[in-house]
């Protein structure tokens, strides 16, 4: 953001939170931004998980309302002061977000929304009967005291709910824009990706769940004692389509979105109620027509309608052109002597110093040893063996549906052998999940372009770095000494990266926005970030022109020389295999058919059958 | 004269983001197999996706029996004469075999006068006869390869463009499918557009050839011809 | 007893299962969960409530109008709310449908302001009851049944012998195969959301009786028809049937034998269950995501 514009920000949103409580006094409106100010901290919850994870949780109104519950009981029932159950409230929350998470880890889109709107009907029942058991209709919550200070009127809660508010979201603020953040977009954009990056699609659902239920929680909390009594028909469906409603008025995916759309969701009713008629009773049905209205028009809210004014967005639809001078590989340049990207050279396994192309004995990188994959009845990698020696350029090529492809993803870790072995530096692969195989230094490239597409081309090289980060959610939210410098030198790292492949010029840019070869370019940088010492590229000069497979050919080429990645490459472009690889394996209906240098595999009777056919049947072997 | 079923030229089209097709140009005479070759990601799949309407064409022209047909709509292509059997079969898998046959003559106004297409096709494919009633799903690779011929068949084109006929199947059914395409050709008077991997068999059934590299017509010519060419081994296997 | 909450739960089941078509028949051709078929569905209703009382019209006539006024209402809702934001993903259509469920709402009360207060709806079938051994059973809830095992079956001829009803299964197996036949995809999905509208109005019709009609009478019924659908895998459609018949059942043996109180929590946490073991995250049926 420009940084005039963020000076009169940052003078102005002060000054507007200042005088909100003596221009409004204590009438009705103050009390409408009360509410929309203890929803903030929900509709920043429901957004972590909708806009920031990708995930549609329907369940958040089941954290909400055991945080306003267990609050209020512990209040009652309990000496615990205020402010320690509303901590405990979220606390219990979080609990309810980590099971409402569960269905997360089995499925997604509308089903995971489906089963996680069927918590908030359990959660509905059980307060029903909680009131049932104690004779009421609702429950009585005494009012908030913070110590000795009784919390009551409308401009204390205020200023209550705008500390904490504040606090949360500036310690939220910085855990997002770092590791853990990142993630959640990795998780949103590509889950595949994010497993070959070594994200635990596991532990980062949890969390995020876990964390949305505990602020969720917060603001139940403060909801209970602010309103003074709860009943369980207030968090059902209604709730559950305000918590919805107000990231994505607001604008989903941003900390302003979220807290603009809590604002103006619970500012409605007393918008509507100046209006003529009785519509104040429809706000749910205008909440909905807004929502269709924006889902139709503008998906990405108000912040988008907002920045789509400043010019900041492009109109939808419109490639804004890439210059192609800027990014132009005319003129590869090795990187220079000294920088980090000495860092990710891994040559740890020659006795002689330097390039490896002067005569290192070959040892094996990756050894796949009669590995055999079925699907249903179909062998689609029939035992194949293959010692992929190190700082090679290993090629494997073969007509369509011949097992390639099957077998990088064996490599890779996203399917599981039904016989056979993998091992990495005589690290046994075999058993270990696709996400710990990043850690061994394996990084792969997709056929079908995995990009974290709605994420910046840098962020999508600093979520690569993702295993070699160790900062976790708590120490960046309060950005310790040590996650500043470790995000810096991650930064850094990218940049230098992003110099090498000729990407500065477009580092801020959404990568989905690229043209596709330079897409298939960020791939390749993000591989490259996270300095793996083994690269499987797949099918890499899909859709280039031969001028930008020359380049490919060349960054190849450095990948080895200059890092010493040893590369396994799957191919079609014969023009590329056959000047690039040092060594070529053939495989045909799943079967390895030919093993060999270039100029061997182009004389091999076998390998010519394969490509171009026999007229006879009788010549044919499987 | 012999007369021109299908006329490309310059044809540029692509999916989103990645231009596919640069600049194909090819003509198909009535009557013949005319066979498109080519490694994979050089656009013999998206060509024939072009021709029938799947692809919008970004520029150049397609016609077809003589007429424009470019910016027709794939209904109106099918109901001139067009149909198309897809890679991989696609065939429809929870209905019947009957149903997917019947499903190809969607088209055509009226699906009870369908006796004799039906005849024609189980005549072709005696196997498909007794299957009449399976569900498709169920069906063996060759037998779902019949079903899909079988089903372009119903809606009585006059011209069949088939992508990769030969994928996936045993040697053994790849020979009988090769058959029934030269039988479609000599018995039916049907012209075939065919998009093959397997290069030496389609040559061997085809009157004329395209290699198509890198979204660009790189070779053409007599299919007998381009058989023997050496250029035609380094298209496919790189030099 | 027994067989008395059995004959409920079949009634119930019934409705359910009709609804849970009405959500499959949707989502097979558009892949669009639709949360507001409930309120489609007590819209109609409605219609028909108006159309009985106030213009006096018989049962049969009232029932065929409100039919076509339900698809006509589907077709338009597609057309103009959902195919606009078609391009977008489809967990944000799915939150469309959910803005849509308070739209239809809110336009239903429009109409009629009266549908805050909940009212009788006359029944198709007679109040009476038959003795079967020692259970009394309810004519009603009989007739319910039958009413919506008719209705499967009529939809289910029309999948089979009709040309449109083997093309919408086609495109549902296949659309890019079924457009290469020449089919309309566009005219599909108009199809099923007119079909839809008009089985959730059957079902609204039958299920009024034995709820008040009010203006979220259809709220735990969808939920619930939900959970049928699901059994069914939202794909196939006897799964469906089969799935609303067991919820039903199940809904009515546990809160005879069991619980009242914790029913419908019963029903929440057996749509998490059947989640789970058959989780289906992928929205097409049996293509394997190639990476």
């Amino acid at each position: 953001m420009d940084t005039r514009f963020r000076l009169i920000w940052w003078t102005i949103v002060p000054l507007v939170v200042i005088a909100v409580p003596i221009v409004l006094r204590e009438n009705f409106l103050l009390h409408a931004v009360n509410i929309g100010g203890i929803f903030i901290l929900a509709s920043f919850g429901m957004d972590l998980l909708y806009g920031r994870a990708g995930m549609l949780s329907l369940g958040n109104a089941a954290m909400f309302a055991i945080g306003a519950y267990t609050s209020a009981a512990l209040v009652i029932y309990s000496p615990v002061p205020w402010p320690i159950a509303m901590l405990l409230a979220g606390a219990a929350a979080a609990v309810v977000g980590i099971i409402v998470a569960l269905p997360a880890l089995r499925m997604a889109g509308i089903y995971l929304g489906v089963a996680t709107y069927a918590f908030v009907l359990i959660v509905h029942q059980f307060a029903l009967q909680w009131d049932k058991a104690r004779a009421a209709n609702g429950l009585f919550v005494p009012k908030a005291t913070i110590g000795p200070l009784a919390v009551k009127s409308p401009t204390t809660w205020y200023w209550v709910w705008v500390v904490v508010v504040v606090t949360i979201l500036v310690l939220s603020r910085n855990f997002l824009r770092s590791r853990t953040g990142r993630s959640l977009a990795a998780i949103r954009d590509s889950e595949i990706a994010a497993r070959a990056m070594g994200i635990s699609l596991f532990t980062t659902k949890l969390l995020v769940f876990a964390t949305a239920g505990f602020v969720t929680g917060i603001a139940g909390s403060m909801y209970a004692h602010y309103l003074g009594f709860i009943y369980p028909d207030s968090f059902e469906l209604n709730m559950t389509l305000m918590l919805i409603a107000m990231p994505i008025i607001g604008g989903s995916g941003t900390i302003f979105g979220a807290t603009i759309g809590a604002l103006i969701v619970s500012l409605l009713p007393e918008v509507l109620r100046l209006l003529p008629g009785d519509l104040k009773d429809f706000k749910f049905a205008i909440y909905g027509m807004i929502i269709a209205l924006i889902l139709i028009f503008e998906p990405t809210g108000l912040v988008g309608i907002g920045r789509r004014f400043m010019g900041l967005l492009r109109p939808r639809g419109l490639l804004s052109t890439v210059d192609e001078q800027s990014t132009s590989l005319d003129n590869l340049q090795l990187p220079k002597a000294g920088g980090s990207l000495d860092k990710a050279r891994s040559f740890p396994r020659t006795e002689t110093e330097g390039s490896p192309s002067n005569g290192t004995e070959s040892l094996t990188a990756l050894k796949i040893t009669a590995v055999t994959q079925r699907f249903g009845g179909l062998v689609a990698v029939n035992q194949v063996s293959l010692d992929v020696p190190e700082y090679a350029i290993f090629g494997l090529i073969g007509p369509n549906g011949a097992g390639k492809s099957t077998l990088l993803n064996c490599v890779s870790g996203f399917y599981r052998p039904n016989s056979g072995s993998i091992s990495y530096r005589d690290i046994e692969l075999t058993t270990l999940p696709s996400h710990a195989r990043a850690r061994h230094g394996i990084g792969r490239t997709f056929q079908n372009l995995e990009l974290f597409s709605e994420a910046t081309v840098i962020d999508n090289l600093l979520i690569a770095q993702h295993t070699k980060l160790t900062s976790n959610i708590l120490t960046e939210a309060v950005l310790t000494q040590g996650v500043r410098k470790a995000e810096a030198s991650a930064r850094d790292y990218s940049m230098e990266i992003l110099e090498l492949l000729v990407l500065t010029g477009v580092k801020d840019r959404v990568a989905s926005e690229l043209p596709f070869a330079l897409q298939k370019r960020v791939e390749l940088g993000r591989a490259l970030a996270a300095r793996p010492s083994f690269l499987l590229l797949d099918e890499p000069a899909t859709g280039l022109t031969p001028t930008e497979i020359d380049h490919l050919a060349e960054l190849i080429r450095m990948l080895r020389d200059y890092f010493g990645i040893t590369i396994l490459l799957v191919e079609h472009n014969m023009r590329l295999v056959m000047r690039l690889c040092d060594h070529l394996a053939v495989l045909n209906f799943g079967l390895k058919i030919a093993e060999g240098t270039p100029s061997e595999i182009q004389e091999n009777e076998k390998v010519l059958e394969a490509y171009l056919g026999t007229k006879s049947s009788q010549t044919r072997n499987r | 004269m012999s007369t021109e079923m299908l006329r490309v030229v310059d044809l540029a089209a692509g999916y989103g983001n990645i231009r596919a097709l640069h600049a194909i140009s090819l003509d198909v005479n009535a009557g013949t197999i005319v066979t498109i070759l080519g490694a994979n990601g050089a656009g013999k799949t998206t060509t024939l996706k072009s021709i029938v309407g799947l692809v919008p064409v970004d520029q150049g022209t397609i016609e077809f029996q003589g007429n424009r047909i470019d910016k027709r709509s794939l209904a109106k292509r099918v109901k001139l004469g067009l149909a198309m059997v897809p890679e991989t079969r696609e065939v429809f898998p929870s209905l019947t075999v009957e149903e997917n046959l019947r499903m190809g003559a969607f088209t055509r106004p009226r699906w009870d006068s369908l006796t004799p297409d039906f005849d024609l096709v189980f005549q072709l494919f005696t196997t498909l006869k007794k299957r009449r009633r399976q569900i498709a799903g169920t069906l063996s690779g060759g037998e779902q390869q019949q079903v899909a011929i079988g089903r372009a068949l119903m809606s009585q084109p006059r011209l069949l463009l088939l992508d990769e006929p030969s994928l996936g199947l045993a040697p053994q059914l790849i020979e009988e499918v090769y058959e029934t395409i030269c039988r479609l050709r000599d018995e039916a008077n049907l012209t075939i557009l065919m998009v093959e991997q397997n290069a030496s068999m389609a040559l061997s059934i085809a009157d004329y050839a395209y290699v198509l590299e890198s979204g660009v017509s790189a070779m053409s010519g007599p299919a007998d011809e381009l058989a023997v060419h050496p250029r035609v081994k380094s298209l496919y296997l790189g030099n | 007893m027994f067989l008395q909450l059995v004959v409920s739960g079949l009634a119930g089941g019934a409705v359910y299962s009709i609804v849970g078509l009405a959500l499959v028949v949707i989502y097979k051709a558009t892949n669009v969960m639709n949360f507001a078929q409930g309120e489609m569905a007590m819209f109609s209703t409605f219609i028909t409530y108006v159309l009985i009382t106030d213009a006096g019209l018989p049962y049969g006539v009232a029932v065929v109008l409100t039919l076509a006024i339900s698809a006509v209402a589907g077709v338009t809702l597609e057309r103009f709310i959902v195919r606009p934001a078609a391009r977008e993903s489809l967990l944000t259509v799915a939150v469309l449908t959910m803005g849509m469920f308070y739209i239809i709402n809110f336009f239903t009360l429009r109409v009629f302001p009266f549908g805050v207060i909940p009212r009788r709806f006359p029944s198709l079938f007679p109040r009476s009851t038959v003795s079967v051994g020692n259970a009394v059973l309810s004519i009603q809830k009989l007739g319910t049944f039958c009413a919506g095992l008719v209705l499967v079956l009529l939809l289910g001829a029309f999948y089979r012998y009709t040309k449109f009803g083997i093309a919408m299964r086609a495109s549902a197996d296949n659309s890019e195969a079924a457009s290469l036949m020449g089919v309309n995809l566009n005219r599909v999905a108009s199809v099923s959301w007119a079909l839809a509208a008009m089985l959730g109005a059957i079902a609204g019709i039958l299920v009024a009786p034995f709820l008040f009609l009010d203006v979220l009478f259809m709220k735990f019924t969808l939920i619930k028809s939900l959970c049928a659908a699901v059994m069914g895998g939202f794909t196939s459609l006897p799964g469906v049937v089969l799935g609303g018949l067991l919820v039903g059942l199940a809904e009515n043996l546990f809160g005879g034998y069991v619980s009242t109180d914790f029913k419908n929590s019963f029903v929440f946490a057996l749509i998490l269950i059947v989640l789970f073991l058959r989780p289906q995250g992928i929205m097409r049926r049996t293509r394997v995501i190639k990476v």
